[in-house]
């Protein structure tokens, strides 16, 4: 009878080795950027498009508005803890994102991202990643991928923490 | 030491299942009432990383108890895995159902 057993021995290693990966690392985002030219990559004119958890060979949106979605890709590919004002002045002066989505629709997809709603943008993309990971069924709270951590001087700093992929199409 | 939630109605199936596990070096605590456990997940949700569902056929009575499962998670919380065993194939169909529950089904041999 115990033979009978071992899938099932197995099945419980899997779902503990699964999670034990997912929170050393944190969970597979994919960052969707269009109107992508050929041979490029990253440059300014690309649109992030949609950013979607990926679990279990599943893609679940998240969804964010146009102003998150430019916040979750400036902190996954800074990857450093960044203050708010350092978020504010570095996705001002970076050509990815003043001419976002310039290729699509030009000057319409630009946003400003300001130092004083850098902390709800973060509380909004946490809220559309727990519902992505509800839907999902992973058990894993948005405030451990989408972190604030307090600097010596009392400033937040945030950062995601997440395996990323950057997929580009036309 | 990883803490099993195992619920089965079938005693005889159970009473094996929870002594294979533990042999395995986990805990096992085992519910043939599916109120009795859930209520131990209400008292506790934070007491076992995996809860084990036998399920033994493709009855709605075992998907609505899945269904209650995930419900007695909240949303973004630390909450056990779910794993639901049948001791007869079920087919695709029941793993992707399964999965799209965030559950994984394994049959057993």
């Amino acid at each position: 009878m115990s033979n009978n057993f071992v899938p099932v021995a197995r099945g419980v290693e899997l779902l503990l080795a699964e999670m034990k990966e997912i929170e050393a690392a944190g969970p597979q985002l994919k960052i969707l950027h269009r109107f992508w030219k050929p041979g490029t990559i990253c440059l300014p004119g690309e649109e992030i498009a949609m950013v979607c958890l990926v679990y279990r060979a599943r893609e679940f949106p998240v969804r964010l508005s146009l102003s998150s979605r430019i916040l979750v890709d400036y902190l996954a590919r800074c990857r450093l803890p960044q203050t708010a004002a350092e978020i504010e002045r570095a996705v001002r002066r970076d050509p990815f994102y003043m001419r976002h989505g310039a290729n699509g629709k030009p000057g319409t997809q630009v946003r400003m991202i300001k130092r004083r709603a850098v902390k709800v943008f973060i509380q909004r993309i946490r809220q559309a990643l727990g519902a992505a990971f509800q839907e999902a069924g992973l058990r894993l709270s948005p405030h451990a991928v989408v972190r604030s951590e307090s600097s010596d001087t009392n400033i937040t700093l945030y950062r995601i923490r997440a395996s990323i992929e950057w997929v580009h199409m036309q | 030491m990883p803490r099993i939630l195992l619920l089965d109605r079938d005693e005889r199936h159970a009473r094996e299942l929870g002594v294979y596990l533990e042999g395995q070096h986990h805990t096992v605590k085992v519910y043939r009432e599916k109120e009795e456990a859930f209520d131990a997940l209400k008292r506790d949700p934070g007491g076992f990383e995996v809860v084990i569902l036998h399920i033994s056929g493709d009855r709605h009575e075992d998907w609505d108890a899945l269904d209650y499962l995930r419900s007695l998670i909240k949303p973004g919380a630390r909450g056990p895995l779910i794993l639901l065993t049948s001791s007869i194939y079920q087919g695709p169909r029941a793993i992707l159902k399964a999965e799209r529950k965030g559950a994984r089904l394994v049959h057993e041999q």
